[in-house]
């Protein structure tokens, strides 16, 4: 195989939303009077075109065998796979993003149409680059393309979410956002400048294989020298960041109140979920033998971050805002799953020891990103659904909506219901398996602590439902809405209710993916 | 001696200028003696033997970005009418955090524990055949650019590419 | 006495220490972006002065490579940042961030 062929072969949907985007923005210079709509179907097109291509790179049979043999007869096909990988986290992840992306991109039309007004090709245009971006963000296996991709994602998102242009809170959110990014940006460069130096190298794998003989044959973890454990947690900033976790969280309100509600959606759901992949690709899989040093750390940070977005969220009363504080505390759910780490893990990982128990919480957070990935997209969809007719997300604008408009409202409450951890929603097993997966790491007080978080949780979120069904509304006239943002809506609970109730194939689902690496990561160095 | 001498007086021209970056009141002030700092870092690139790097940071650095910087300036001050005075508050605490900082990487300098844990590979980098009698720093740097940071030169130039757009969308006027 | 690779970390930590500081006390938007620059040259002596000290071989110039890609990031950063102060100040003529607080902090 051809260098090109490899090319095309590994970075198919990446390519494919790279001509796209490009398409979108030089579409709007051919044919000005296309109408708007066409844009945004262009839109969906991509992320449904790079979700076809991303199962058929899952689902080729001889992919692995391929790319590894192209590696090793072709010198600068070694380099792109030691830089690129697509194992299961990748492709996983991908596939969640691109389904992320699709339900998004379906919100979108109707609420770029009415909020909207001029540069809404390059709207698109960058939705689907902030796509790329995270492709590349979970595929990623080397320092340098990896700080890179996140900050592509990171610089796409401050544009996107300054894109209401007569509305002040907008570029305002936006620049709050970009001063956090950036500097966390800096501190994670610092970081990884003290990992190159403790290390030699910026191939994550390359690095993991260095720490591989301390392991050795217990897989008990060993302390790591501290430029590396510092390094790590100056990364930390900058992946923290991405995923809003306390203490780097302070952007999150205010870009997810002041952005346009899909690119809210669009930070909450598909950004989400690459940054957690990134996080367990750098920390779990990466630096996994190093556990022994960041494991207390993401513990502590965990317990933190889910009991501030839960007590924050009790006193917002604008929905978009309470999004952002429980889109923090499920943040510290996951952090459950990631503290839930031991080298053990590692060493089924790269294939080194066979699975023995079901007490591995790398799945389970894969099972619970999809869940969140789907409620939180019902969720968005429908207070999508009331924006674009009350032009307002504050807690009373969606007073009564049960009469108003009865599915928007049950849809709603069963979103609410998933993210709460109610059964058989995807969300309650989810938690199920991360904090079934922290008892048996010995991380019982923060099992204990998710689940009591849970519980605060269901305080807030039962109070817009009480809003909808017990409250007179304020306008008696009916909420309706286009196709588009409704069939969101429904596809979002009908995911979330799919991944609950087929909770056993969905799980092995997530746990084949997992191992079922289309490329092993540690492709022996040199 | 003549590095030391020279790693001595660009030192100082850094931290001075740095200094005066987050303490000075007057932001054109500011900007000019970033612009100090930029130019002493190329001089370290040089000692380091980052005659390419040094240049790219002259030209990019305070040739571009520096540029950028003093013209969202004068920009935002004609748009005011007014010069814009630059307080500082907090300073307690920045000061505090900014030791901490300090200590921990001034640690690790010291001390240098386990820095050179991965440098001890014994195997030959493949690159190096590719490399095979070049003797400048920027054809190394050329053939390194495009042979094994291919994928992110790549995607570094989509980057470029879509913060330009990105920019010029939120900056330009309404029609 | 020769320069050894931990004077150019204690600098670059200064440096980096500096920016921190900046970045706490200062409340300009354009202010914080030069802190931000200053850290990111912290990072590039770093990397400059690892690569060199730590590398045995000069041709395998990983950490050079590395700066080069952080100035592109802060070139891509600086544009945006402008953009953004422009925006803002178009929709609310100031710029000082602990003045704008249509969104709580």
């Amino acid at each position: 195989m051809t260098f090109k062929d490899l090319f095309i072969l590994l970075l198919g949907p990446e390519l494919w939303l790279t001509f796209l985007g490009f398409f979108l923005f030089t579409l709007d210079l051919i044919f000005p009077r296309a109408p708007k709509k066409v844009f945004g179907l262009l839109t969906l097109l991509a992320f449904v075109g790079g979700l076809v291509l991303v199962a058929a790179q899952v689902l080729s049979p001889d992919l692995a065998d391929e790319v590894r043999q192209a590696a090793q007869e072709n010198r600068l096909g070694y380099w792109l796979v030691t830089t690129f990988s697509l194992d299961g986290l990748a492709t996983f992840s991908k596939g969640a993003i691109f389904i992320g992306a699709i339900l998004i991109a379906l919100v979108t039309v109707d609420y770029v149409e009415k909020n909207l007004r001029e540069g809404i090709p390059e709207f698109y245009g960058l939705m689907v680059f902030s796509v790329l971006a995270l492709c590349f963000m979970v595929s990623s296996v080397e320092l340098i393309t990896l700080f890179l991709a996140i900050e592509f994602a990171s610089i796409s998102s401050y544009i996107l979410a300054a894109y209401l242009r007569g509305d002040p809170k907008s570029s305002e959110a936006a620049m709050k956002y970009f001063l956090v990014g950036a500097t966390t940006t800096a501190a994670g460069l610092y970081g990884m400048s003290l990992i190159y130096a403790g290390t030699g190298t910026t191939y994550l794998y390359e690095m993991t294989a260095q720490f591989m003989p301390q392991l050795g044959e217990t897989g008990v973890a060993f302390s790591p020298p501290l430029p590396v454990l510092i390094g790590l947690l100056m990364m930390l900033a900058t992946l923290g960041f991405k995923v809003a976790m306390v203490p780097f969280h302070g952007w999150c309100p205010d870009a997810y109140e002041g952005a346009p509600t899909p690119i809210t959606a669009f930070l909450s759901v598909a950004s989400k979920i690459a940054g957690m992949a990134t996080l367990m690709r750098v920390f779990a899989s990466g630096f996994g033998p190093l556990s022994a040093g960041w494991v207390p750390i993401l513990a502590f940070l965990s317990l933190v971050t889910m009991t501030f977005g839960n007590l924050a969220a009790l006193w917002q009363t604008n929905v978009k805002r309470l999004m952002a504080y429980s889109s923090i505390s499920q943040v510290g759910y996951l952090l459950i799953g990631v503290a839930a780490f031991s080298p053990s893990d590692f060493q089924t990982l790269l294939g080194m020891s066979t699975f023995q128990g079901s007490e591995m919480a790398l799945p389970g957070i894969f099972y619970f990103l999809l869940g969140y990935a789907f409620a939180n997209m019902g969720a968005f969809a429908v207070i999508i659904w009331v924006e674009n007719w009350e032009g307002a997300t504050d807690r009373e604008s969606f007073e009564g909506l049960a009469q108003r408009s009865p599915v928007a409202a049950a849809l709603l409450t069963l979103s609410f219901l998933s993210l709460i951890g109610i059964p058989p929603l995807a969300g309650f097993f989810g938690k199920f398996f991360l904090f079934g997966a922290a008892l048996s790491r010995g991380l019982g007080w923060l099992a204990i602590a998710g689940v009591v978080n849970s519980v605060i949780s269901a305080f807030y979120y039962l109070e817009v439902v009480r809003r909808m069904y017990f409250f007179p509304p304020r306008r008696p006239e009916r909420v309706s809405t286009s196709l588009m943002v409704s069939s969101a809506a429904v596809l979002g609970v009908v995911g979330a209710f799919a991944i609950g109730i087929l909770t056993e194939p969905a799980y092995q689902w997530a746990m084949a993916a997992f191992f079922d690496v289309v490329f092993a990561p540690n492709i022996s160095f040199r | 001696m003549g590095e030391v001498i020279a790693f001595y007086i660009l030192a100082l021209i850094i931290v001075l200028g740095a200094l005066a970056v987050v303490t000075g009141r007057n932001l054109f002030h500011c900007g000019l003696s970033l612009a100090a700092v930029l130019l002493a870092v190329a001089g370290l690139f040089i000692l380091n033997g980052a005659e390419f790097l040094a240049w790219v940071q002259v030209l990019i650095y305070v040739g571009a970005v520096l540029v950028i910087i003093l013209y969202a300036i004068m920009l935002s001050e004609n748009i005011t009418g007014e010069r814009i005075l630059l307080i500082s508050q907090n300073r307690g605490v920045g000061f505090a955090a900014a030791t901490l900082v300090f200590a921990l990487i001034a640690f690790l300098g010291i001390s240098l524990s386990g820095l050179l844990a991965g440098h001890t590979s014994s195997v030959k980098d493949p690159v190096l055949a590719l490399l095979e009698g070049a003797d400048s720093n920027v054809i190394v740097f050329g053939t390194l650019l495009l042979t094994r940071y291919i994928l992110p030169f790549e995607f570094a130039s989509v980057f470029l590419v879509i913060a330009l757009i990105g920019a010029l969308v939120i900056a330009r006027t309404a029609e | 006495m020769e320069i050894g690779l931990s004077h150019y970390l204690i600098l670059s930590g200064l440096l980096f220490a500096i920016g921190i500081y900046g970045i706490l006390t200062r409340r300009n938007a354009i202010a914080l972006l030069m802190c931000v620059e200053l850290m990111l040259n912290a990072v590039n002596i770093n990397l400059v002065a690892i690569n060199r000290f730590l590398q045995p071989d000069w041709r395998i110039m990983t950490g050079q490579i590395f700066a080069a890609f952080v100035i592109v990031l802060a070139a891509a950063e600086a544009c945006v940042g402008f953009a953004l102060v422009i925006a803002i100040y178009r929709n609310l003529n100031r710029i000082n961030v602990d003045e704008i607080n249509l969104l709580k902090w």
